[in-house]
């Protein structure tokens, strides 16, 4: 058998190791950016993730091979983070639903769930609702 | 097959050589450019590099593909089996990756001359590689943009930023004369209007990177040097390489992937 020689991968792992000795200081950690990906003209922009950059153009250019190196886009956008505004976790009680919210619903009106449209996307299945 | 009449004999060892110095810049770059992948500056750099590398490998595959239906054999073989002293690349290609602002000036360099080849190549009167040409065109710009951007920043950044950057330039900008030299036979090809001549690549790629350069405070330096490429002669760095790139290749030809 061969002896397996993979020089510049072991090569690699000694500099990666030599790197990782000393870490760079916190403060070039660079602005964080949100990523907003459109994949077709007239759809919204879809939130896909964040990136890294010490500005918007930098942030488009690592935004597009990070999220749109597979699959289709028409459009970035990048926010900087901190320019998003968020409720809180402790409030997330919020957001529960009290009592039956049903009637915000199409489905929740009884004409509705009779209807043909509601027996078609159910496969006829929702007889008597 | 479409309606491409078929080439003279002369012709097509000439388009044989032509795509062959392509595929093989292709390669060589491909596999530098990749051999950052788990080393890049930061993560998202790394991601988008490593991306970069890939594109530049399946432009190869694009080119080797076009030599299967030239009766060049398969993509894998070409790539894989031939030795350093057969391949066309350029030795601007080869060279070991180097610090950070040498990968991204080569890069961006080659990626310049390769978009400014590729506008020609679009109008090849060969209809294989006119479709080929029209399909790898949208990729460079994304590679254009991703370099002039990173070499921006670092030649108006700091004192420490743009010397590498100019030492970078130093050495690449000369051996980026070895991708405009001339295959053998070119001025066939070039007279039935199936490549742009290399001479006039070189000169709009210089008209487009010079002043991108120069506006940036760096020097652009004359002359010209590392040729032989496209004649198979290479520095010692193309065998080693292709030794790690071809090692599990060559250890079982018949592996499936």
């Amino acid at each position: 058998m061969k002896e397996w020689q993979f020089n510049p991968y072991h090569q690699r792992i000694d500099e990666a190791m030599e790197t990782t000795q000393t870490p760079p200081p916190a403060d070039t950690e660079w602005e964080l950016w949100e990523v907003f990906q459109q994949v077709r003209r007239g759809e919204h922009h879809q939130h896909v993730g964040a990136v890294h950059a010490p500005d918007p153009e930098m942030a488009l250019v690592l935004a597009k091979e990070n999220f749109v190196r597979r699959g289709q886009a028409v459009n970035l956008w990048v926010v900087p983070s901190s320019c998003i505004y968020a409720t809180s976790y402790e409030d997330s009680d919020i957001f529960q639903q009290g009592s039956d919210k049903s009637y915000r619903e199409v489905w929740g009106y009884r004409g509705f769930r009779q209807s043909r449209v509601a027996k078609i996307k159910d496969g006829g299945k929702d007889g008597e609702g | 097959m479409s309606a491409t009449p078929p080439l003279d004999d002369a012709v097509k060892a000439a388009l044989v050589d032509y795509i062959l110095a392509l595929a093989d810049d292709e390669t060589v770059i491909g596999h530098r450019e990749s051999e950052w992948t788990g080393l890049g500056p930061i993560l998202e750099e790394d991601i988008a590099f490593s991306s970069i590398a890939q594109d530049e490998l399946g432009h190869a595959l694009t080119y080797y593909t076009l030599l299967e239906g030239l009766g060049q054999g398969n993509p894998d073989d070409l790539a894989f089996l031939r030795p350093a002293d057969d391949y066309r690349s350029a030795q601007l290609c080869e060279l070991p990756r180097g610090d950070y602002a040498f990968s991204l000036v080569r890069g961006y360099l080659y990626d310049l001359a390769e978009a400014v080849r590729l506008e020609g190549l679009a109008a090849s009167t060969y209809a294989p590689l006119a479709a080929a040409a029209q399909k790898l065109r949208p990729e460079e710009k994304y590679h254009l943009m991703h370099g002039r951007t990173w070499i921006q920043r670092l030649a108006l950044g700091s004192e420490e930023a743009h010397g590498h950057i100019q030492a970078a330039l130093n050495e690449v900008y000369p051996a980026a004369a070895g991708l405009f030299e001339p295959t053998q036979g070119e001025e066939l090809l070039v007279a039935a209007g199936i490549v742009p001549a290399s001479a006039d690549v070189r000169v709009r790629w210089e008209s487009l990177a010079a002043p991108f350069l120069a506006d940036l405070g760096l020097s652009v330096p004359r002359g010209t040097s590392d040729l032989g490429g496209r004649y198979k002669q290479h520095t010692e760095h193309l065998p080693q390489m292709l030794e790690a790139m071809q090692a599990l290749r060559r250890e079982d030809p018949t592996a499936v992937w």
